[in-house]
């Protein structure tokens, strides 16, 4: 798969098959996952105590399912946006694909941390894949941030070695206050959280993100908001559930300061996001302050505030790579990518405007769609923690979104003059591996909104999960 | 006696014999030379890795080369360590011995070929004869074979800039044999012994401690110039970029790390930590390597990244790993040690491959410039693929060797709680991360996408690439090694 | 800057050293550690053992024979180093005479000289040879051999020296020394005891004792001739005409 230069299209072929395979090799293990119960396969041992190990647990299991939904969705959408260098593109991605499930299916945090820095190193050719001066320049910003991030982590990833005794992941947390002390703690979380804020943009840590994301062609960025970002969350996830675990969060008392710094990348990059007139880079500065939502919701440490973050994985996968997908169709019919630019194009491409236009709404919150979901629980959540500060925080950031996507939808359908009608009716909309994924994507936003609690949807998984570590 | 149990000294005498019969051979056929010269490393390594079960089993092989007992004779000590290193020289310098079969072939006048084949295999018997020793004027008589010939291998190309750097070279080279020869002849007239185990013994009985401690710094100073340390690591920019790649290949892999096993056996052997008397001095002087190691580390990172020329930027970086492993060393721990030990193969393997590929960038197109390696990645994709990985190793990713032995370095410092250390060895990653990937970047993301393919001869890639692979392979598969160095590490330890 | 910390580090090495000799063991005392440890053993059985009724010479070839073996290496791989860099003698070019001034030498000192090359190889001979009873030996010899041809060659030129001595021949005898080492170590292995054994077990002790006179004889004749030889091949390989420079840089 990885030298099909000379016949791209072969490569294509292996690469979608490759991709459906490891959906279909995922799917078997979705009765386990529900059950809560977790299987460890151990591969090789690297060191003493330290060893490449997988397990499948439900929260993995999870995270590896929309991994390989969304990577389908992008990989059949990339078919027809991709245009040169397609051998390298998709040999990348479904070597970034089986990183990203080597993250998630790791069973300690040494193999978590290996797939972690293969995955970082293996996203640089996505990002520059368009090979622009503005790409490269991205390209280089993404790596100094993610490389000292994984020299951070690095660092702490020793620290917990040498201090915990073990890396492996157990189900509760393997650190003990009695034996470690406070002080050290705190310096492994902040640790941890510097390393994986940076890939998880944090506020003050996002800096790579605007950059990146208007840089990459679209179902690259469709993947690095989605899924790729998550990652970082998820690392931030495996620490607090595995590595800390409640209880010691919340004697450490770190919730607090992590939520308001949550809060202050919710509403200053949505502010942010108000500000750029060019669409990838506001749909960037969106997911800075989307992923800020489940850091916010994991950080409640409480019930439904998880249950919120956990589903705002998978909502804000499924509308953000609704948005990128729809940004992508836009660039590559109009050629358009400011804001400002897109007056009228509603009637161009109506189909993905409205696709847009059911993501925008998703974003705000609107009910009936999944983003309402999230809020909903992240409300609930903020009341159980008794934080109920944070409602403003939501309020406030709906609002804002409402204010940066709305407009977007105002002037594409109803401000500008209409083309002419001959092509509108010559010309279809786009092609159709494009087209399809989008609309994918936006029934997806309805259909999570709708039917919340149906079976092998991601409730019914967070559920076990919020379960088991509550 | 059997005859297997002669390998320990086979691994040394039979490549010496195959080099002093190469210009013989050379002077018949000068073709057979090559072939001549590998029948003899590849003898060499069938005799190291045969050595592992015995040394596994017994912890220590010694031999004693005309039966006499070691203080009054010599002895050969295989110990881990020793092994250790062995198997590294034998894999790495067969390997590279391959690959310069095509390179000088072209870039040497015919006359010289046999020479350089016989020059390259003293090298190679004498590097092994170095870290099988258990004498320590033996020792010294092995380094200056593998000096000499290293100078003359850095020369030999005859150009007026590889004589000089040669000439750098080899000022403070013999600078630092007389510094060792200096420090033995104080050791000397304190205790009366040259073998180590005997000096040992014979310095905890007490005496003449002012000497002896002054004979350690001397053996510090001159080691630290083999190994190129930071404040007297300046002839190895210039004898590094400018000798034959091959050749930089086996300077970088293995010969400074000569540097690096005489500081071990010196103050792990015959000064054992902890030893009576010059306490004082020794946790000084290891205290000073520890800093200059950590300063090499940062520093020579960063003359790393400003460098211009693809070969000055590489030999920078083997000072900064020689920092590595010193500051590994130095922890004083049993994961320390590991850890630097495990840099040494890491090291060995990265930056062989490094110069390697240097050498069939330059074999074929006789670049060095780092921006102009544009579009490599394209037309010699396995070359440029086996630098990309094994600049992860370099950089200290996983899953690669390099990564494991930062691991066990990080460790080692942590166990010690110095923080500091640990600050400057990540520091040092993400500068050779920039470096390294800096060129990456240049091979695989610039340039044209429409190079046919134009790969270097076989012989100089697979070699190339399979020490790629090997940094995989050990970054993975770690515990074939890590359970005998720290067998090393705890030996060494224990004096 | 520079020159003034290289002054001061000097200056510091330098300090230390007197300082270390200040407080080395008394000179020649007999109670000193080098004087009671292995030196007595060698003193005192060092001919019944190593067959060497000379002390060194027993130190030497056999109680620390693999050092000399190194030595030898030493010297080898310095004259690999001269002709890998600077090539063999090049007589081929317009070489006529060798010496700068390109003057023949006179009749008197290219008579005296051939009178007198004989004598000092004969001479070095029994310098080879009488080795193992009085101070000499192979090195020393090989020494005086050298310094014959040197004397040859000033006085008859190159191409004639190179014309008695052909290379063909040199190549062989060059690696004699090394080859004669190992050849005696490796006889030790076949007799079944350690490399560089000089006393093979299993046969009568008439017929060892021969066999370890042989074998010191020929690695001390193979030093020596390899060494002259060597001293020989290198000082041919630096002999230079003026205009004959090292090879211009190619970048």
């Amino acid at each position: 798969m990885l030298w099909n230069r000379r016949r791209p299209g072969l490569a294509k072929v292996v690469y979608i098959g490759s991709t459906v395979a490891t959906i279909l090799a995922i799917l078997p293990l979705y009765p386990r996952a529900l059950d809560g119960a977790i299987t460890t396969q151990r591969l090789v041992s690297i060191a003493p105590r330290i060893s490449l190990a997988f397990r499948v647990d439900t929260v993995g299991f999870y995270f590896a399912l929309l991994l390989g939904v969304l990577w389908l969705l992008c990989s059949i959408y990339s078919l027809g946006y991709i245009q040169k260098n397609e051998t390298r593109y998709y040999c990348f991605l479904s070597l970034n694909l089986s990183f990203c499930l080597g993250v998630a299916l790791s069973a300690n945090m040494f193999t978590l941390f290996i797939f972690y820095e293969l995955m970082t190193l293996f996203t640089y050719p996505l990002i520059i894949h368009e090979e622009t001066e503005q790409a490269r320049k991205a390209g280089l910003k993404y790596l100094v941030y993610s490389v000292s991030a994984g020299a951070v982590i690095m660092l702490g990833l020793i620290l917990q070695y040498y201090y915990g005794g073990t890396l492996s992941f157990l189900g509760h947390g393997t650190l003990k206050l009695s034996q470690v002390g406070k002080p050290i703690l705190l310096t492994i979380f902040s640790i941890y959280m510097l390393g994986f804020g940076v890939k998880a943009c944090i506020m003050p840590l996002h800096g790579w993100v605007p950059d990146a994301h208007p840089a990459a062609p679209a179902p690259a960025s469709a993947l690095l908001s989605g899924v790729i970002l998550k990652v970082g969350i998820f690392g931030i996830i495996r620490v607090m559930f595995d590595v800390f675990g409640i209880e010691l969060l919340k004697t450490l008392g770190v919730a607090l300061p992590m939520l308001i710094v949550a809060s202050f990348s919710i509403i200053v990059g949505s502010l942010f996001a108000l500000t750029q007139d060019e669409l990838k880079r506001r749909l960037a500065y969106s997911s800075v302050a989307q992923v800020a939502y489940i850091v916010l919701g994991l950080f409640l440490l409480a019930p439904d505030g998880a249950i919120g973050g956990l589903l705002h994985i998978a909502h804000h996968a499924f509308m953000k790579g609704c948005l990128f997908l729809a940004a992508g169709v836009i660039i590559h019919e109009t050629g358009k990518k400011k804001v400002s630019e897109m007056s009228g194009i509603g009637s161009r491409i109506p189909l993905t405007m409205a696709a847009f236009a059911v993501g925008a709404l998703g974003m705000m919150g609107i009910p009936l769609t999944c983003g309402f979901i999230t809020k909903w629980f992240l409300g609930l959540g903020t009341i159980q923690a008794h934080h109920p500060c944070f409602i403003a925080v939501l309020l406030i950031s709906s609002l804002l979104n409402a204010v940066y996507f709305l407009p977007i939808v105002y002037v594409a359908f109803f401000k500008g003059e209409s083309p002419e009608g001959e092509s509108r009716l010559l010309r279809r909309e786009t092609k159709r591996s494009m087209l399809v994924p989008v609309m994918i994507c936006a029934g997806m936003i309805i259909i999570l909104g709708v039917f919340v609690t149906v079976k092998g949807f991601p409730y019914s998984l967070v559920e076990v999960v919020v379960k088991a570590v509550f | 006696m059997s005859f297997s149990s002669h390998y320990s000294i086979l691994l040394v005498a039979v490549p010496l014999a195959f080099a002093a019969l190469c210009p013989i051979v050379g002077m018949w056929k000068r073709e057979l030379c090559f072939p001549f010269s590998v029948a003899g490393a590849a003898a060499a390594c069938f005799f190291i890795f045969s050595l592992w079960g015995k040394v596994i089993s017994k912890g220590v092989v010694s031999y004693t080369p005309g039966g006499w007992k070691p203080p009054l004779g010599i002895q050969i000590r295989i110990d881990y360590v020793g092994l250790f290193m062995a198997s590294i020289i034998g894999a790495v310098g067969l390997a590279v011995l391959v690959y310069s079969w095509r390179y000088v072939s072209r870039e040497l006048d015919a006359e010289k070929i046999p020479y350089y084949y016989t020059l390259y295999m003293l090298l190679f018997a004498s590097m092994l004869g170095f870290v099988v020793t258990g004498d320590i004027f033996n020792m010294f008589v092995f380094m200056e074979i593998f000096s000499i010939s290293s100078y003359a291998l850095v020369a030999i190309t005859g150009q007026r800039r590889a004589v000089r750097a040669a000439f750098k070279y080899l000022l403070m080279g013999a600078t630092s044999s007389v510094m060792v020869l200096l420090g033995i002849a104080f050791l000397y007239s304190t205790v009366g012994s040259l073998n180590m185990e005997d000096i040992a013994g014979r310095l905890a009985m007490g005496g003449y401690t002012s000497v002896a401690s002054i004979a350690l710094v001397l053996f510090l100073i001159g080691f630290a110039v083999k190994a190129a340390l930071f404040p007297v690591h300046i002839w190895l920019p210039d004898a590094h970029s400018i000798a034959p790649s091959p050749i930089s290949a086996v300077l970088s892999a293995l010969v400074i790390k000569m540097g690096v096993l005489g500081i071990l056996r010196i103050f792990f052997t015959v000064y054992t930590p902890g030893f009576a008397g010059i306490e004082g001095t020794w946790t000084a002087l290891l205290q000073a390597i520890a800093w200059c190691a950590a300063i090499s580390i940062v520093l020579a990172s960063i003359m790393a990244i400003i460098q211009r020329d693809f070969k000055v930027m590489i030999a920078y970086s083997s000072i900064a790993h020689i920092g590595y492993i010193l500051l590994g060393i130095c922890m004083l721990t049993d994961k320390g040690l590991t850890g630097g030990l495990y840099n040494i193969l890491a090291h060995a393997l990265g930056k062989g491959c490094f110069f390697l590929v240097a050498g069939i960038i330059i074999y074929k197109h006789d670049l060095r410039r780092i921006t102009s390696l544009r579009g490599l990645g394209r037309s010699m994709p396995v070359t440029a693929g086996a630098f990309a990985v094994a600049s992860l190793s370099i950089v200290g990713l996983p899953p690669s060797a390099g990564f494991i032995a930062k691991w066990y370095i990080l460790w080692g410092c942590l166990q010690k709680q110095h923080y500091v250390f640990m600050v400057m060895v990540l520091l040092g990653s993400l500068l050779s991360a920039i470096y390294c990937f800096r060129v990456v970047y240049y091979m695989f993301f610039v340039g044209s996408h429409s190079a046919e393919i134009d790969e270097g001869p076989a012989t100089m890639i697979v070699p190339a690439a399979s020490f790629a692979a090997a940094t995989l392979f050990f970054g993975i598969f770690a515990t074939l090694v890590l359970p005998s160095l720290s067998s090393a590490a705890q030996a060494l330890l224990a004096g | 800057m520079r020159k003034a910390i290289m002054l001061l580090a000097l200056a510091g090495i330098g300090v230390m050293l007197i300082y270390a000799v200040g407080e080395m063991p008394p000179m020649g005392d007999s109670g000193n550690p080098d004087k009671t440890h292995v030196a007595p053993r060698y003193l005192e059985h060092g001919e019944e053992e190593a067959g060497a009724s000379n002390v060194v010479t027993a130190v030497i070839l056999n109680y620390r024979g693999y050092d000399t073996m190194g030595e030898v290496a030493v010297i080898f791989c310095a004259l690999c180093a001269v002709v890998a860099v600077l090539g063999r003698e090049k007589t081929g070019l317009s070489r006529t005479h060798m010496d700068v001034s390109r003057v023949k030498a006179s009749v008197v000192v290219r008579t005296t000289v051939r009178f007198l090359v004989p004598v000092i190889i004969f001479f070095a001979i029994y310098i080879i040879l009488h080795g193992e009873e009085t101070p000499g030996g192979g090195f020393q010899g090989g020494a005086i051999i050298g310094a014959s041809i040197i004397l040859f060659t000033l006085a008859f030129g190159l191409p004639e020296s190179t014309r008695k001595i052909p290379l063909k021949s040199r190549v062989p005898l060059e690696s004699f020394a090394v080859i004669a080492f190992l050849a005696a170590g490796f006889t030790g292995i076949l007799f079944g005891a350690n490399f560089l054994t000089y006393i093979m077990p299993g046969l009568s002790e008439h017929a060892a004792e021969t066999i370890r006179q042989v074998m010191m004889m020929v690695i001390e004749i193979g030093i020596g001739f390899a060494g002259g030889i060597i001293f020989t091949s290198i000082m041919f390989a630096m002999i230079r005409e003026d205009k004959y420079e090292l090879q211009p840089d190619s970048s």
